[in-house]
């Protein structure tokens, strides 16, 4: 059976977080929804299956000292997959301040949740006007840059170009894996924030390919992201180990990775994607024929150490 | 584990096991719930909504009746017979043998989670969100406890059904059931409680976790247990006839845990099964013999003896996931529903086992 997807979408008070639901339950793609929201609020949703949920966060006992959850999630994408064949998609909205790390990981964690849905992407809208402030004072920010797969600049009618050129900047030095779109009012093609596929990951895919570049600019922020990429195929056995050593021992840093990787003997793209401590992976395409395989490798998080991971990622090289 | 029985194989009429008989009731939705009432009569919570009633004896003839704008979270036998369903669309019913609906909560935006009943006590307890309410057999409201510190997960009577479990984030609390204006009970282990069973001699609450594990209290000195080793979250129990054994769901193997004595603390399961891949989903013990039937997610239904070596396969792979698993009154039948709408029922009319080996 195929799984639902999951569109997350987070943002700021006020971003337009509302402004992008409602186009997308209000435009013709033929797809209905399941809308899980934190208050019904004001502003009316037109949807036939709206959910109320109040975030309760769980911690886990597994010994992970960052694996949070949400239990009301979890509670409420078991109770909705009962209704089979009514929906085709669910779209989650959290409030402005929400941690976005307990949402991802409840689809890392829960095995019902994992068996009827996977998460699509981690949808993240900014105000163009507001975000350098945002980021200035508020964890929860930079966070959902951090997490994003796909961010909406919107009010890009409120910014002049050199404002939005250094706020890209910004954004992209916290996060470079995600896709950046300007917008007004949220106005954008849908087909480029749904149906993206577990992460959007073939965004990785668009790093220019170099022998294991290290991308890493000096930022002011405190999250940040760094790259890799080699184009020797690495040995899987290495690399699971090297990357459950990394996640278990800094994992409570990374917020994200990701990756899509080449292993020796292998004809299909293994697909790795993890947030904090949990991860996830598997083999999901073949390399296409005539392209160079080149395994691609992204962290985004707090406090990295460069030249650590560097070695480390290295060190999997099948010989 | 050694027996003086033998293996339950041997010990189970082999020659006649081949003649218990599967029939198939197809249903026109997807059955999300499954219920046998006490007095024979059979329930399906169906996945558009409509809840399936009618005679155990009949079971080509159910018939469905429209309950919830949405579909059933939580399903039980009526206390005296009938049905009790909450939904999606907040609305709580009972159900009866003949269709009619008696309403408990009407529809709002609470989901209801969570639904238990007694026979001893003839008391219906909810879960709408994080409140606990109580009815009696008739639908008439007795009362409604203060919200928990979150949404209620589980609900377990205990065997005389004047006290009921209320498993949620933080552990679980016991009410005294009567009007809910006692004071309540915490028995606090951390983590998010999904599932309850309260033991037939009323001295255990267990509870299974999110983090795949059974947590368990004896309520009289609220000392704690643990079991851990699960590969799902337990979310099906089943307590022997005899009172002695749970068995649980949640692994390939079905794990039962021996209670008398001290209890299970230090001492290894029984388990059976007969596959390594799939997982058990339900698990329910024959009222009157010491035998447990399990469902697995490849639709297999196996039945093992509590403390003897061994299953007997009494259902083939196939039918969908189980979504229910259920012995007549009278343990000659066994049923089993399907998520996509298949209803098999295990003709088992003359099974016999000797008792049970005796308390070591």
């Amino acid at each position: 059976m195929d799984r639902v997807p999951v569109t997350v979408l987070t943002g700021y008070l006020g971003a337009g977080k509302t402004t992008l639901l409602n186009r997308i339950l209000t435009e013709e793609h033929g797809k209905r929804y399941a809308v899980v929201v934190n208050e019904f609020g004001e502003i009316g949703i037109d949807n036939d299956l709206v959910v109320e949920t109040d975030e309760e966060v769980f911690e886990m006992n597994n010994g992970c000292i960052c694996c949070t959850v949400r239990g009301d999630l979890i509670r409420i994408l078991s109770g909705l997959m009962r209704r089979k064949g009514k929906f085709d998609a669910i779209l989650i909205e959290t409030t402005g301040l929400a941690d976005p790390a307990p949402v991802a990981q409840t689809f890392f964690v829960d095995e019902d949740v994992q068996a009827k849905a996977k998460l699509d992407a981690v949808v993240t809208v900014v105000d163009a006007r507001h975000i350098e402030q945002r980021l200035a004072d508020s964890k929860e920010a930079r966070e959902q840059i951090a997490f994003a797969d796909v961010i909406l600049l919107n009010k890009t009618d409120l910014a002049d170009e050199a404002d939005l050129a250094r706020i890209e900047g910004r954004i992209r030095s916290i996060n470079k894996a995600a896709e950046i779109h300007r917008t007004e009012q949220c106005g954008i093609d849908l087909a480029k924030v749904l149906d993206r596929g577990a992460f959007d990951l073939d965004r990785i895919l668009e790093f220019e390919p170099s022998f294991l570049e290290v991308g890493h600019e000096h930022n002011h922020e405190d999250i940040s992201s760094i790259s890799f990429t080699d184009v020797e195929p690495l040995d899987e056995q290495l690399f699971n180990r090297w990357i459950s050593q990394v996640l278990q021992t800094k994992g409570a840093d990374i917020l994200r990775s990701k990756g899509i990787l080449s292993f020796k003997d292998q004809d299909d793209q293994f697909v790795f994607q993890g947030v904090h401590m949990l991860m996830d992976g598997d083999y999901r395409k073949p390399w296409a024929p005539d392209d160079p395989r080149i395994s691609r490798l992204v962290f985004i998080g707090r406090n990295l150490d460069v030249p650590a991971l560097q070695a480390g990622f290295e060190a999997c090289r099948a010989f | 584990m050694p027996s003086e029985f033998g293996s339950f194989q041997d010990e189970i009429y082999a020659d006649r096991l081949p003649q218990s008989r599967v029939d198939l009731f197809p249903q026109e939705a997807g059955i999300v719930g499954l219920a046998v009432a006490r007095k024979g009569g059979i329930g399906l919570a169906l996945d558009d909504g409509r809840v399936a009633v009618g005679d155990l004896a009949a079971p080509a003839e159910l018939v469905p009746v429209e309950v919830h704008d949405g579909v059933s979270l939580s399903f039980a036998p009526g206390p005296q017979g009938g049905f009790v369903s909450g939904g999606d669309d907040g609305r709580a019913a009972l159900i009866g043998g003949d269709g009619k609906i008696t309403e408990l909560v009407a529809p709002g935006k609470e989901w209801v989670g969570a639904v238990t009943t007694s026979a001893a006590s003839c008391l219906i307890a909810l879960g709408t969100a994080k409140t606990l309410r109580v009815f009696d057999a008739a639908g008439k409201a007795l009362g409604a406890a203060p919200p928990a510190g979150s949404t209620i997960a589980a609900l377990a009577f205990n065997p005389k059904g004047k006290r009921i479990a209320v498993a949620h984030y933080g552990g679980v609390t016991l009410w005294w059931s009567g009007g809910l204006t006692g004071t309540p009970k915490p028995l606090n282990w951390k983590g998010s409680h999904i599932a309850a069973t309260w033991s037939p001699d009323g001295r255990f609450v267990v509870t299974g976790t999110q983090d795949k594990e059974l947590h368990g209290w004896r309520v009289e000195d609220e000392v704690d247990m643990r079991m851990s080793g699960y590969s799902a979250k337990v979310k099906s129990f089943a307590w022997s006839a005899d009172e002695r054994w749970l068995a649980c769901a949640g692994s390939p193997s079905v794990t039962c845990w021996d209670f008398s004595g001290k209890g299970p603390m230090g001492r290894p399961p029984h388990q059976f099964g007969g596959s390594e891949e799939y997982l058990a989903t339900h698990v329910a013990s024959h009222p009157k013999l010491p035998i447990v039937a399990a469902a697995f997610e490849d639709g297999r239904i196996e039945m093992g003896r509590f403390g003897v070596e061994g299953q007997v396969l009494l259902k083939e792979v196939g039918g969908g996931l189980p979504t229910g698993l259920a012995w007549s009154p009278d343990g000659g039948k066994l049923v089993m529903s399907t998520e996509d709408g298949e209803l098999f029922i295990v003709d088992l009319d003359d099974l016999k086992v000797a008792a049970s080996p005796k308390k070591r």
